[in-house]
């Protein structure tokens, strides 16, 4: 299934949305297929795989950093990039270069890039099929 | 045409005043299914009829095959 690819474009920034929720768990499914997996993360998207990103305790409830067990994108991301790797597939995650500059977050897990929208369409070429899930 | 409700979309697809329309596009030949980790999330067990609940493999599926997959 490695011949296989499919293109996702993410809009939406870490810890707001619902729809990046939904987006990482499509992620999830297609690199356990094997299948290949480009995804253009633009505007606040781009700050998914920013590797500064950092677990945090919550003391309201009284629970250290381990016991909140707070997931961040960029771990998830790196999880994606593993899971990916050990099925065969390969994932080519570009992170808006324009995008990462205005936010500061040009810190990227690796085995993501920095890119431009012309890398977008360059996915929509190469992929059986295109998502696009923008903000709202 | 496969409708795939998710995140608040499946709100509809309880039985209620608006799950009529799904029941219809699901009568004239739509294959309406719901999200189930959304259902989960919002303790939603009772579904409209024609609502059926899908784990969201079936969005690869679509994908991987090729059909003009849109998100609203």
């Amino acid at each position: 299934m490695a011949d296989t690819t499919i293109a996702i474009a993410l809009m939406d920034p870490p810890y707001e949305s619902e729809n990046l929720t939904t987006a990482l768990r499509i992620l999830d499914v297609a690199p356990r297929r094997g299948y290949n997996i480009n995804v253009f993360a633009y505007e606040g998207a781009a700050a998914l795989a920013f590797t500064r990103q950092a677990a945090h305790p919550n003391p309201i409830h009284g629970k250290d950093v381990a016991q909140e067990n707070h997931p961040t994108t960029k771990d998830q991301i790196a999880a994606l990039l593993a899971e990916a790797e050990k099925h065969g597939g390969k994932v080519d995650w570009v992170n808006c270069g324009m995008c990462v500059d205005e936010r500061g977050v040009n810190e990227h897990v690796p085995g993501t890039r920095r890119g431009s929208p012309a890398d977008f369409h360059g996915f929509v070429e190469a992929s059986v099929n295109v998502l696009v899930i923008p903000t709202k | 045409m496969t409708f795939f409700l998710a995140q608040n979309g499946v709100l509809p697809a309880r039985p209620s005043a608006h799950s009529g329309t799904l029941s219809a596009l699901a009568k004239d030949g739509v294959t309406v299914l719901a999200d189930d980790f959304s259902l989960q999330e919002r303790g939603i067990t009772q579904l409209a009829e024609g609502v059926t609940v899908s784990p969201i493999d079936v969005v690869v599926d679509h994908l991987a095959a090729g059909h003009k997959t849109l998100w609203h």
